[in-house]
């Protein structure tokens, strides 16, 4: 029963010394821009949204040498800068990988805001209360519901193990956080009436 | 139901000029139940974004279960709203989470936030809470009305509010405030408070102050305090279950102390000590937690030891819970929670969970999820129950 969990566990303490040194990188990108952004596979998207070209690339940089024969101005100047790539990736699009930054990013640990600790889990509401619209910078409003408000009667991961032997105990310990989302008297009732566990 | 029926229409007639972001999960499952009778779920969940040229954005997030056994089918509109921008103003119509006051709740209205100054917005709101179970029924007979005032300055943030609470002609009045003023990598501290007042009930009040100093990576201290009265949306009738687990008058305090070592590792002391007025008599419970975190890159360790003494019983619990990526598309989570508890009723015993899961992203747009969760108590010498979930995404 516990083998998946000691494996787990190995694998964890086995990778101190990747984990130092992926820390003390900058986020940088998994590969060069050109690689990881695809005009055409774009294409549709963009004109969907009808995003042009001057959205992203800037123009307004002339070449020194104005006429046919002056030299053109380097490649550089018209890069577009990272927001452009953010204005449509953060907040808006889910995808399965195990987060979006890495997407083109190296690692999503180091994008992490500096509270975004071993702490954040505890405070994390508190902040949120305070700026909401900072979380939905980088989350999408499914991150809020996954937690908060998905019933997933199968597997409720909001509780803890054994909850449902001993939640008793808790519950007569801080009556009022119970019915802070349990608010229907047939959610006790479906279970201490033995059809549901 | 009427935003979901317009944004469809504009969906329809605008869908090449819309991004479109969704993710469509299907889960299934089996169970024991207490009668040894098996119990078989599936649910269907779907969240789907559509952003429009000039931003007006639609969102929906809507789940259906289904327990084959008892042919019981649930819809749960959990969010479906419409922000449409307005000037230089945000409206949002529909279902929504709501988090103003020291709420935090799912709202069926309207938010309206205009901008002021460069620093100062206000944000107002009207609608019903809802709130969701697993039932076909839902609360939706408690109407709120206010609106808060939000600075944001560097280093300074400062939320000041005020709202209204109806239900069933009763109404209740709450301010709220929340403060916080950091220098970075150096000092935090923020406030948190809301004081509600209702002619028939009486007053309440929570507030919570946190300080943050960086000793190490950070030393955190935090009280909070709760005094409470029956809430007004609390059914008047109440079941026995119901009865016992619901509020009474009651006054919490909290403490809760944390040292982040480094910035994988944190370590937290928290303790709690909470007297309430039940039906019958003074009651008084504790609860002491030592918990270690290790976050890193994609992995986190986290056990903590936990103390629960209350009316119901004493318990003394162990857990220890695990997730990693093992290569890019592979992950697996467990967790282990081993209790020693003597409740009221007579029942002295201990009790062992183990939860565990395998996920495999087979591509960026389709995933799969294996959950086992195996226990041992007095009821089942060996109980598992398993789940799997099946997700494509499409963006």
């Amino acid at each position: 029963m516990f083998h998946i969990l000691l494996i787990s566990l190995l694998l964890s303490l086995g990778v101190q010394a990747e984990v130092k040194k992926i820390q003390n990188e900058k986020p940088l990108l998994a590969s060069t821009v050109r690689q990881l952004f695809s005009h055409k596979k774009h294409e549709i998207v963009l004109k969907k949204l009808q995003v042009s070209c001057q959205d992203c690339h800037s123009f307004s940089i002339k070449s020194r040498d104005p006429g046919p024969l002056g030299a053109p101005v380097a490649m550089g100047f018209l890069k577009p800068n990272q927001n452009s790539c953010h204005q449509c990736h953060l907040e808006k699009v889910m995808v399965s990988t195990p987060s979006q930054c890495i997407l083109c990013h190296q690692s999503g640990e180091n994008l992490k805001p500096e509270d975004h600790n071993a702490l954040w889990k505890q405070q994390h509401a508190q902040f949120a209360r305070l700026d909401s619209q900072g979380c939905q910078d980088c989350h999408t409003q499914k991150s809020c519901s996954q937690c908060h408000f998905k019933r997933d009667q199968m597997n409720p991961m909001v509780h803890r193990g054994n909850f449902r032997l001993t939640h008793s105990i808790d519950a007569r310990l801080n009556p009022a956080s119970c019915v802070q989302c349990h608010q229907q008297q047939q959610f006790c009732q479906k279970c201490h009436d033995g059809s549901v566990r | 139901m009427g935003v979901f029926w317009i944004s469809l229409i504009l969906n329809l007639f605008n869908g090449a000029h819309a991004y479109v972001s969704s993710q469509t999960t299907f889960s299934t499952g089996a169970y024991r139940d207490y009668a040894e009778k098996n119990q078989f779920l599936t649910t269907l969940d779907w969240q789907f974004s559509s952003l429009h040229i000039g931003g007006s954005e639609f969102y929906s997030d809507l789940g259906i279960n289904n327990n084959l056994e008892r042919g019981e089918w649930n819809l749960y509109p959990q969010q479906l709203h419409l922000t449409l921008p307005l000037f230089q103003a945000k409206v949002k119509v529909g279902r929504q989470v709501w988090s103003e006051a020291l709420d935090y709740s799912l709202m069926d209205g309207i938010v309206l936030a205009v901008p002021i100054h460069h620093h100062l917005k206000f944000v107002s709101y009207a609608g019903g809470l809802t709130h969701l179970e697993q039932t076909n029924e839902l609360i939706t007979n408690e109407q709120v009305y206010g609106g808060t005032l939000k600075w944001s300055q560097e280093q300074f943030r400062l939320n000041v509010g005020q709202l209204a609470r109806y239900q069933d002609n009763k109404s209740t009045s709450v301010g709220y405030a929340q403060a916080l003023y950091s220098i970075p990598d150096f000092y935090q501290s923020l406030l948190l408070g809301e004081m509600r007042f209702n002619q028939s009930r009486g007053r309440s009040e929570k507030w919570t102050a946190m300080i943050e100093t960086h000793p190490f990576e950070k030393l955190a201290s935090s009280y909070t305090y709760l005094g409470t009265r029956p809430d007004l949306s609390m059914p008047t009738k109440q079941s026995i279950w119901y009865r016992l687990t619901s509020s009474s008058t009651q006054s919490a305090h909290q403490f809760n102390q944390s040292l982040q070592i480094t910035k994988e590792h944190g370590l937290t002391l928290s303790l709690r000590r909470i007297l309430f007025t039940s039906r019958t008599k003074e009651e008084r419970g504790s609860k002491a937690e030592l918990a270690w975190d290790w976050i890193v890159l994609d992995r986190r360790l986290d056990t903590h030891l936990t103390y629960l003494k209350s009316f119901g019983g004493e318990m003394v619990s162990l857990g220890l819970n695990g997730s990693q990526f093992m290569t890019t598309s592979w992950s697996i989570n467990s967790g282990v929670e081993v209790s020693d508890f003597k409740k009221i009723n007579g029942i002295s015993t201990h009790a062992y969970e183990l939860r565990t899961g395998l996920k495999k992203s087979w591509s960026r747009s389709f995933e799969t999820q294996l959950s086992m969760e195996f226990e041992r108590n007095h009821y089942y010498a060996l109980d598992m129950r398993a789940m799997l979930y099946v997700s494509h995404f499409t963006y």
